[in-house]
């Protein structure tokens, strides 16, 4: 796994679910949608940031 | 509902708490116990940015226009996910230059230039300026909601403003260098974060399952109500796709651009790591605090509130429902939000001014007595002038702008940072004259786009004169600026500010040339180059260091300072290197970048260099020498990589190119080179063979050599060929200080062949020469003996006598066959070839056998294709078929079949007698063509019979080859050349 290009794609997965068209997708229950992948994106950094640094301590 | 005074005492507890917190912080970061640098407090010193716009306006936003408070949130989350590219290298570059603030951070990165900082500085003050009153306003706002009248809300304003500008002085600003970590300021910040969310849960889960059945219910009564807009996006509601895109990008600018983000962010780090954390931490603070804030929105609009007062639903919910305490709380936890803000923001902004704006001009008085102390109050001054400005707003401007309003137009002012910011890490020819051109021109599209229209209505300035004609023209209008209509303010001003910014930036980059100075920063912050003694810098002695240093941060600072730098090498004062002094050159720039800023750092410790017109002459003669010494070593350099690169290409052409098999194994004995007649010998490519041990690939290679044991030996391999492959293989170690092995292969299968050939016809040659002379001999005398038996066979002789005689008789014959054997194995050589027809060869061959009693029990079975005509001895070919034919013969006593084929193949013919026999035994089957070799009884065979065969064939240029095995038959293989 090579970190930047890790970061740089998950933060143009979180620019596009957080944008157009897929706003209008989910616009019936846009509440919902914004909060459940909000949380999700912010479990994907955890476990990035968890393996990431496992293996930079070599584990 | 409280009375002023109570508000205010407790206000004035609650400061008293912070300075306790921020206080024992301190304590425990001397007493060597920080309970501050973790992540942990970190990510919580981050959340400052949920200011009271979070706390109040968001929920104001969500009452009025929806979901699009969200992205201010959202956009720092995304931001997150590249702080680990990002951030962390921003942290690194400030804390190797000691840089504090973000105009710095810009002016530095474009070669230290003070105008740049000085310009981002402006644009700072000005864009953060009203957002930093209206956090004031706030707390005016909230404590006059909570007393239920405005008397003393001003005063408590006032008093908590000044009280606020005191905790930044004492904890942000009690030295002078703004580099320095203040742990007690980061931990009443980390402090009220924790109580503003706990305080924002509170009231929201109040309203949420206090007031109403939880969140679903909320939505589906606001659903059913006139304000149902308020849960969708786009076409037909309040906020486009456009504006909400726009909103995203400009949070997530402002996470990394305002000033009081950049503080506890990049100055406030203890430790790089910390950044892994916050990564997941900070959002997930965000979306905590977020979680109740459309509950409560929705909450008070259904309850009947209106959304002119939104802003105040967090407060005015719960003293309508008589929750007096919970009012307090909440109240407790805005004020929380405003005053970490207004505090760290303050502090960043000060230092801005002061080492961008004021240093520049007072620097120079350096000699005033006292000075170090000057600078120093100066500071406070500008710290305290700083919070009072935002008093200023508060009281004059406040009243006009939403906290909403002001901070998004905050939002729009840093973002201008970005271009030089952002592409400034990661691109090199961005030049200070580019960013200088982009700010500017983004700025003033800001004023006339955002600031202007609030100015205009709020009434501070007036539609009059060339004003009003700009306002009301087409291409001109600060609301669609080049008649370009349909988008919101926020988008349209993005939009045009960000243009100009980034093609003035780009354009004026890439036509003007950057200075020494500009690329050599370029290198430190782009490629992260840390720049070791450079040899063109002043050179000062340690005194002369201490008394510059003295003179801008103190004599006690100063003298620490060196101290600390002498012993952390373990140099002496006296002993110094001419390197080490130009490392603390370097650290006390840095010394004075901290408390001063970067450009006015440099301005310093240029002003103090002293060269005379002589030195500064010798400077310049051997910068010269040295460039040109560079010059040809560089050359010569590229010389020899030329030669060296076609010395390569030879030899490996001459190793490619020999018809040996060569590898290379390490000292491990894996293959580390393999060439192409390697590849043709055994099959195995390039590519299969690098890394593996030559032991797998070589298998039939003896262990003794890969022992160590032997150098060279002869191996049969089974390698491509389709038949075993003989190879002579020699080894030797490698001349190569890592060890290992040439291995050189020859594939000598042909040569061995040729031997073995030889050695037959030698011996044929000389048994021939043999029985030449043993039949001649032998013949003569032994056909006197056998007329002489006959003649007295023919007397009358007594029955015994001419029993005797008959016996005589016989073996005289038989002595007769095998002389005349010999002589026709010694005439071999001597008979002529003539173009004769294999094939009616074989046929005279069969039919001599038809008509022999012996053959009656054998069952001949021919295969026969047509061949062309062949130059060879018919007769002689006749006796080897004869030959073999009889052989079959005595291989088969109980009868059989033999198979014989004549077949053409390739350029030979090749003919095959296989019979159903006894067979051969392995051992011996290559002794079977050898002279008077015989596997027959005594007096059964000459041991000749194949031997003849051998050499007729040999000498009409074929081969003749045998394979038997015990009890399976024998098959003889002859094969004639077409040639002939």
């Amino acid at each position: 796994m090579k970190r930047p290009e890790v970061w740089i794609f998950l933060f143009i997965i979180g620019i596009l679910a957080f944008n157009w068209p897929f706003l209008d997708i989910f616009s019936i229950s846009l509440p919902e949608y914004l909060f459940s992948f909000w949380l999700v994106f912010i479990t994907l950094l955890f476990i990035f940031i968890r393996v990431i640094g496992k293996k930079e301590r070599g584990v | 509902m409280f009375t002023p005074w109570t508000l205010f005492l407790v206000v004035l507890g609650y400061l008293i708490l912070l300075f306790v917190i921020a206080y024992y912080a301190e304590r425990k970061e001397k007493s060597g116990r920080s309970i501050v640098s973790n992540p942990y407090v970190y990510s919580l010193s981050l959340a400052v940015y949920c200011t009271s716009w979070t706390f109040y306006g968001s929920v104001g936003k969500a009452a009025t226009s929806g979901l699009s408070f969200l992205t201010i949130y959202l956009g720092p989350t995304l931001m997150a996910s590249l702080w680990w590219v990002v951030l962390r290298k921003i942290i690194r570059i400030a804390k190797e230059n000691r840089i504090t603030t973000i105009s710095d951070f810009i002016g530095s990165r474009y070669g230290k230039s003070l105008f740049l900082s000085a310009l981002v500085t402006i644009v700072a003050v000005v864009g953060i300026g009203p957002y930093l009153g209206l956090q004031i306003k706030a707390i005016i706002s909230t404590f006059t909601i909570l007393a239920g009248e405005t008397k003393g809300s001003i005063a408590a304003g006032w008093f908590i403003t000044l009280m606020l500008g005191i905790f930044a002085i004492i904890f942000g600003a009690r030295r002078l260098d703004s580099s320095e970590r203040h742990e007690g300021l980061v931990f009443a910040i980390a402090f009220e974060s924790i109580v503003k969310l706990i305080a924002f849960l509170f009231v929201g889960f109040f309203v949420t399952y206090g007031l109403f059945d939880g969140f679903f219910d909320i939505f589906e009564r606001i659903k059913d109500s006139e304000h149902g807009d308020l849960l969708f996006l786009g076409g037909g509601t309040s906020v486009s796709y456009n504006e909400w895109a726009s909103l995203l990008f400009l949070s997530m600018m402002a996470i990394m651009f305002l000033p009081r983000q950049f503080h506890v962010a990049v100055v406030e780090n203890s430790d790089v790591s910390h950044v892994s954390k916050a990564m997941w931490l900070f959002p997930l603070y965000l979306f905590l605090i977020n979680i109740f804030v459309m509950p409560v929105a929705h909450g008070g609009l259904l309850l009947g509130g209106s959304q002119a007062e939104a802003d105040s639903f967090v407060l005015t919910i719960p003293l309508s429902q008589g929750k007096s305490l919970l009012a307090l709380f909440v109240f407790i936890g805005g004020f929380s939000a405003a005053t970490a803000m207004i505090i760290v923001e303050s502090l960043a902004i000060s230092t801005m001014v002061m080492n961008n704006l004021v240093m520049p001009a007072i620097y120079r008085f350096n000699e005033m007595k006292g000075f170090p102390t000057i600078i120093l109050n100066l500071k406070r001054i500008i710290i305290m002038g700083s919070v009072f400005l935002g008093y200023f707003f508060a009281v004059s401007i406040g009243e006009f702008y939403t906290l909403v309003d002001m901070g998004l137009k905050s939002f729009e002012a840093v973002t201008l940072f970005a271009p030089a910011f952002l592409i400034g890490l990661y691109w090199k020819q961005g030049s200070k004259k580019g960013v200088a051109a982009g700010l500017i021109a983004g700025f003033v599209i800001w004023l006339y786009t955002l600031l202007m229209p609030a100015l205009l209505r709020s009434g501070l300035i007036e539609e009059q004169g060339i004003l009003a004609y700009l306002v009301s023209s087409e291409i001109f209008n600060p609301h669609a600026l080049f008649g370009l209509k349909g988008l919101d303010k926020w988008s349209h001003s993005l939009l045009w500010s960000l243009f100009f910014n980034l093609m003035l930036y780009f354009g004026v980059s890439i036509f003007t040339r950057q200075t020494e100075e500009e690329e050599r920063q370029a290198l430190v912050f782009v490629e992260s180059y840390s720049p070791r003694a450079i040899p063109g810098k002043g050179l000062y002695s340690v005194n002369q260091v201490e008394n510059i240093l003295l003179q801008y941060i103190g004599r006690r600072e100063a003298r620490e300072a060196v101290e600390n730098f002498l012993s952390k090498r373990k140099i002496k004062r006296d002993e110094i290197s001419h390197r080490d002094l130009l490392k603390l050159r370097d650290e006390a720039e840095r010394i004075l970048s901290g408390a001063l800023g970067a450009p006015i750092a440099t301005l310093i410790l240029e002003d103090k260099l002293i060269l005379t017109k002589e030195e500064r002459g010798e400077l310049s003669s051997s910068i010269k020498v040295m460039s040109d010494s560079l010059r040809l070593s560089r050359q010569e350099l590229a010389e020899a990589n030329r030669e060296l690169s076609f010395l390569k290409e030879f030899s490996q052409n001459i190793i490619e190119s020999v018809p040996l098999g060569i590898a290379t194994l390490d000292a491990e004995l894996n293959v580390r080179y393999w060439n192409k007649e390697m590849e043709i010998i055994t099959g195995i490519s390039k590519g299969n063979a690098h890394g593996k041990p030559a032991k797998e690939l070589l298998s039939c290679m003896e262990p003794d050599i890969f022992a160590g044991r032997r150098f060279d030996q002869e191996c049969a391999c089974q390698m491509k060929h389709p038949s075993q492959a003989t190879l002579k293989v020699a080894m030797s170690p490698f001349r190569d200080p890592g060890g290992g092995y040439v291995l050189v292969f020859e594939d000598i299968t042909e040569k061995k062949r040729m031997e073995e050939q030889l050695l037959q016809a030698s011996k044929h040659a000389s048994i021939g020469k043999l029985t030449a002379g043993v039949s001649h001999e032998i013949g003569n005398p032994l056909a006197s003996i056998s007329s002489l038996v006959q003649e007295l066979q023919a007397e009358d002789t007594a029955p015994f006598v001419k029993e005797s005689l008959k016996t005589i008789n016989q073996h005289i014959e038989r002595i007769a066959r095998i002389v005349r054997s010999l002589g026709d194995f010694a005439r071999l050589y001597r008979r002529e070839k003539i173009p004769s027809n294999i094939k009616d060869v074989l046929d005279s061959t069969t039919n001599l056998t038809r008509y022999d009693k012996k053959f009656n029990k054998i069952d001949i079975e021919t295969d026969i294709e047509e061949v062309p005509l062949m130059k060879i001895n018919p007769d002689q070919l006749q006796q080897v078929f004869l030959n073999l034919m009889l052989n079959a013969l005595d291989a088969m006593p109980d009868g059989g079949k033999l198979r014989i084929s004549i077949k053409r193949i390739d350029g030979s013919v090749e003919i095959i007698f296989k019979d159903t026999g006894i067979g051969v035994d392995k051992e011996i089957i290559d002794r079977v063509f050898d002279p008077f070799f015989t596997t027959k009884g005594p007096g059964k065979g000459t041991g000749l019979g194949l031997s003849i065969c051998y050499g007729i064939i040999k000498d009409h240029g074929g081969t003749i080859n045998v394979d038997s095995e015990k009890g399976h038959g024998t098959t003889f293989i002859i094969r004639l050349p077409l040639e002939n």
